[in-house]
């Protein structure tokens, strides 16, 4: 009997022992309702913790007890609420941003430690930033804003385009609401497609990546579009130098639907009309212009729908009208992605969300010719197309069972379909050919599993793996394991050591001649002639909280080895055709050529999200090297985007509520670039005492020639001025203040010049530096109502 | 609103206007002016060795012609060439020859044998020495299969299509230069050509050539040339071939086996195949 009693009373108590309850819920803007990310949730007095996921929800289990739970966000007021634990709780939380100094209140309870997490090469841009910064030309361009961060390069003068870790522009994953972004640039580069005025959260993952992420080598830079306020209309209106822009949300139904759309265009096209006729002989234009629109609906407590969409089109054209011939030419590239999506909440542990996604990409190149007379006319016609259309399926769950473990698993489905090179012609001097290139088919197919472990107070770990599949165009299927870890391991409450680990497949490639993301550049799919990329990177680093002050600072180290990476052969060209008559016979699989990478380096960053004086400084140290055998007579060479040094420096700070000034200096080492050292006759065949010479140029090593240095200042003066209903901002920007003048390319001409004294001409081959921008003082004004 | 649109439309035009600036030339990549050698040693008693430059960035050249003219060739005619039998240790100092602007080798005098190694060195005042050996393989028989067809694409052109199969040697690497000679009884023969090689590892390498010319010109024969060259010389062929193919490409360095040089050493054998071409 007693020991029957014993195990009844060692029962009872692993009973209440274990009595564990669950406090979940969504964490929103008060006001509009928006859904905030990021959110960090703490326990008072312990050191059990969550975070808000992508749509705002929490989740945290605890022991029964009496225990006060802290809200807390950049920008925003914090909340505690105090509960007794003896159910499970639904607790919905509205924070309000703070008013005064909006973005910036330091706040001494803020817990929000990154050394206490285990995430690495993590960069979370608080949005505020992004629209505090000086701009080129007047627009607010987050790409640009990422480049700024160490381990992140930009690749050529006022480009948005980045190079991260030493990978190429096709290993950057860009995810707009779930959906991917195939080419996020307008104006070949010089702006991001990205409306900062319609942008709730950015973050770029370089490293360590967690198993959920998936399809490229190098980054993932996930972008979350604003929800729309639920609360009342508003809106915000700009103007720039170069586009205007607007944003408009409102509820559909109060606190329960809400949407916004945004819209930008370019005008140089329009205010140049006037002074071009259509009756001129040669005329031509460039515009660009995007939409967003976005809708939520929260149907009940349990079950919210997202349908958000963007499309964005550019287009450079040119005609040209003389007597009997006319000829025009274009050029246009064009972006759209849908996503709906359907968050569910199905246990207050337990919550899920299913998209479907669809994300197209298109270029066009067209040129036509017609001369003669009516009777008797000639024509010309050459029309260029590529593109990728993505169909995915994506169904996502975060299950937190217990406050030590956060566990996320799911599956993913996308249907690519590639249009590498489509070319029509028509020469009524020849004959007629079209090439049609089939559509090429390939799915992806992966499903992963991660869990974020706690380990009491001395480490935090995130464990997963991710099993994809690729099956390609001719049925046969490809399977790849991508183990992944970060760690962090706590030296002290503010300090911890770091590792990551992670294997990564990347089953498309894209074809570049110039390596910097120009819309020209070609998709294609793995295939079994041209394989997967594959790559696996390795990062240890430190990070140390500066609390008094609301600062971090970061250091890691990190190797990465990428292997089946591809580009054109020597002389290859996204439209090489020498003859169009056999162009059907030409494949892009028999243009490029497969080769390995690898980078490593130290970055390291001090950061200050908050305060009146907030900013960065960071610093990279890395080396990148490619090897094809067929390149560079096999040897490795440095790659196009290496670069030694890499210096950020970024200051903002707010002089008064109303008058915020910035300051951004950048300094980089020169790209590598193959330039041409010496020219000379080569001779390719010496038949019957006569000499068959093609002039040719003495190049260096491939990128065996550095640009100069790169180093730029700018700054920026934002004039705010609030009214009862309405916000106006001016903002003036200086890019490149002290006007030094960074090389954009390098040519060698040849010039010639009389000799007086000696009555001879000599010529002089030159290397010539051209530069892009000089000093650009801009101005843009916009409005909040 | 004009005038603002005026102001507009000044700064763009200053804001995308590139700047272009001669660089300094302590900042030039480091070049100096090199030696280029050609040499195809074949079946022919003369063999011309033709030695020129380089020009380097900032380098003064005299121009002796057409000042503006791009195909000036700068011949080396002070040079000493040396040219050794690296199997008997033979050495043959050849003289330049004005006429041809190339020093001359004589078969007759130094022949080149099959199965042999040669070198060649040159020398000239103010150039680092360039160098660069060969070994001269036996002459194969090469068997191929061709066809011909003109096609009248209208009244004005006309396409020759030359197409067909080399039978490859199996087990080794092998590299075909393929050259076609097409005749008219009142015309200057025209010239095309082709480089194939057996990457893919395929008994039969095929190939194919097209040709437009002016249907006015009658074409009657034809000469094609299949020649077994070295992979060095198919190298600088292929990167010859990939020079110019406009904005969109990289630079392509030319390929060479000479040593501290530029250019190419190579032995060529031809087999010869003739055709009347059907139809005209």
């Amino acid at each position: 009997m007693r020991w029957k009693l014993s195990i009844l009373i060692i029962f009872l108590s692993l009973q209440l022992f274990s009595q564990r309850y669950t406090i979940s819920g969504f964490v929103n803007e008060a006001g509009s309702k928006e859904s905030l990310i990021g959110v960090n949730i703490s326990v008072q007095g312990k050191s059990l913790g969550t975070a808000t996921n992508n749509y705002g929800f929490y989740s945290i289990t605890l022991p029964s007890d009496s225990i006060e739970l802290i809200y807390s966000f950049v920008g925003y007021q914090s909340q505690s609420y105090k509960v007794f634990l003896d159910n499970n709780i639904d607790l919905n939380v509205n924070l309000a941003p703070n008013i005064e100094l909006e973005a910036i209140e330091v706040r001494a309870d803020q817990p929000a430690n990154s050394s206490q997490s285990s995430r690495m090469g993590v960069i979370e841009i608080p949005v505020q930033q992004v629209k505090a910064l000086p701009t080129l030309l007047g627009e607010k361009d987050l790409l640009k804003v990422i480049q700024l961060m160490p381990g992140v390069k930009k690749g050529s003068e006022g480009s948005s385009g980045f190079y991260v870790r030493g990978g190429g522009p096709d290993q950057n994953l860009i995810i707009l609401d779930d959906a991917t972004v195939y080419n996020a640039y307008h104006l070949f580069g010089f702006v991001s497609l990205f409306n900062g005025d319609a942008i709730k959260s950015i973050e770029l993952v370089k490293g360590g990546f967690p198993a959920r992420y998936g399809g490229r080598l190098s980054s993932v830079l996930d972008i979350n579009m604003k929800d729309g306020s639920k609360d009342k209309y508003s809106g915000e209106a700009g103007i720039g130098i170069l586009s205007s822009r607007a944003v408009f949300e409102g509820p559909i139904v109060k606190d329960k639907a809400s949407f916004l759309v945004s819209g930008r265009r370019s005008y140089l096209d329009i205010l140049m009309m006037p002074f071009i006729s259509k009756n001129q002989d040669t005329y031509g234009g460039y515009f660009f212009y995007d939409f967003t629109a976005k809708a939520n609906w929260e149907i009940d407590k349990k079950n919210k729908i997202y349908v958000s969409g963007y499309f964005g089109r550019d287009k450079f054209y040119i005609k040209d009208n003389f007597m009997n011939s006319n000829y025009s030419a274009g050029l246009y590239w064009q972006n759209a992605t849908t996503s709906v999506r359907w968050n569910r909440v199905i246990h207050s542990r337990l919550f899920s969300n299913l998209s479907f996604i669809h994300s197209l990409y298109q270029l066009k190149i067209y040129n036509k010719e017609s001369y003669g007379d009516i009777l008797n006319k000639n024509i010309f016609e050459m029309e260029y197309s590529s593109g990728i259309r993505d169909l995915g399926l994506k169904y996502d769950f975060s299950w937190m069972p217990a406050p030590n473990h956060n566990i996320k698993f799911g599956a993913v489905l996308i249907q690519h379909a590639f249009k590498p090179s489509a070319i029509v012609l028509r020469d009524d001097n020849i004959n007629l050919f079209e090439k049609n290139v089939h559509t090429i088919y390939s799915i992806e197919a992966c499903s992963y599993i991660e869990d974020e472990i706690k380990i009491k107070n001395r480490a935090r770990l995130n464990l997963g793996g991710r099993i994809s599949n690729h099956i390609l165009d001719d049925g046969s299927t490809r399977s790849h394991i991508e183990p992944r870890l970060s760690s962090s391991y706590y030296l002290s409450p503010v300090s911890s050591l770091k590792l990551s680990y992670a294997v990564m497949n990347q089953y498309l490639h894209l074809l570049s001649n110039t390596g910097l993301g120009l819309p020209t550049d070609l998709w294609v799919p793995a295939t079994s002639k041209v394989p997967a990329q594959n790559s696996w990177q390795t990062a240890f680093g430190y990070a140390y909280d500066f609390n008094k002050i609301a600062s971090t600072f970061s250091i890691e180290a990190y190797y990465k080895e990428m292997n089946r990476i591809i580009t054109y052969r020597p002389g290859a060209s996204f439209l090489l055709i020498e003859d169009f008559s056999g162009a059907n016979e030409i494949s892009w699989e028999d243009n490029v050529i497969e080769g390995r990478g690898e980078s490593y380096g130290i970055e390291a960053l001090f950061q200050r999200r908050r305060g009146r004086f907030n900013g960065w400084f960071g610093y990279t140290l890395s080396w990148t090297i490619h090897q094809f055998d067929e390149l560079n007579y096999g040897k490795p060479f440095f790659a196009k985007y290496d670069r030694r040094h890499d210096i950020s420096i970024v200051a903002i700070y707010e002089l008064t509520d109303n008058l915020n000034i910035s300051a951004t200096w950048v300094y980089g080492t020169g790209n590598a670039l193959t330039i041409p050292i010496a020219s000379y006759q080569a001779v390719q065949e010496a038949k019957q005492n006569y000499l068959y010479p093609i002039y040719v140029e003495e190049t260096s090593s491939i990128n065996g020639f550095r640009m100069a240095p790169y180093h730029r200042m700018d700054l920026g003066i934002q004039r705010i001025k609030k009214s009862k209903d309405y916000t106006r901002i001016w903002e003036f920007s200086f890019y490149n203040v002290y006007n030094r003048k960074n090389p954009f390319y390098y040519n060698i001409t040849k010039e010639t010049h009389y000799d007086e004294k000696t009555g001879k001409s000599y010529s002089i081959n030159k290397l010539q530096q051209v530069s892009l921008f000089p000093i650009i003082p801009s101005f843009s004004y916009s409005i909040k109502f | 609103m004009n005038r603002f649109i005026n102001i507009y439309l000044f700064l763009i035009s200053i804001i995308l206007t590139a700047c272009i600036e001669d660089v300094d030339e302590k900042y030039y990549p480091k070049s100096e002016a090199k030696l280029v050698m050609f040499c195809e040693i074949n079946e022919k008693d003369s063999i011309p060795i033709i030695i020129t430059r380089t020009t380097p960035a900032s380098y003064n050249e005299l121009i002796e012609e057409d000042p503006y003219s791009y195909n000036q060739i700068n011949f080396v005619e002070d040079a000493i060439v040396k040219v050794i039998n690296n199997n008997t240790n033979q050495e043959i100092i050849v003289s330049f020859d004005d006429n041809s602007n190339s020093y001359y080798i004589d078969q007759t005098i130094f022949p080149f044998i099959n199965g042999e190694k040669y070198s060649i060195r040159v020398e000239a005042e103010n150039f680092k020495s360039i160098e660069s050996t060969i070994f001269i393989r036996d002459q194969r028989n090469i068997e191929a299969d061709f066809n011909t067809q003109v096609i009248d694409l209208n009244d004005m052109n006309s396409k020759l299509l030359v197409s067909g199969e080399v039978n490859d040697f199996k087990g080794e690497d092998n590299y075909y230069l393929i050259e076609v000679f097409y005749y008219g009884s009142d015309y200057y023969p025209s010239y095309y050509r082709t480089i194939v090689s057996d990457k893919n590892k395929v008994s039969k390498i095929p190939f194919r050539m097209e040709m437009y010319y002016d249907s006015q010109l009658k074409f009657d024969s034809l000469t094609l040339f299949i020649s077994d060259i070295d992979y060095h010389y198919y190298m600088y062929l292929n990167s010859l071939e990939n020079q110019s193919n406009g904005p969109f490409t990289e630079p392509t360095p030319v390929y060479s086996n000479i040593k501290n040089g530029l250019g190419i050493f190579t032995s060529v054998f031809r087999n010869k195949f003739e055709k009347v071409i059907i139809g005209d």
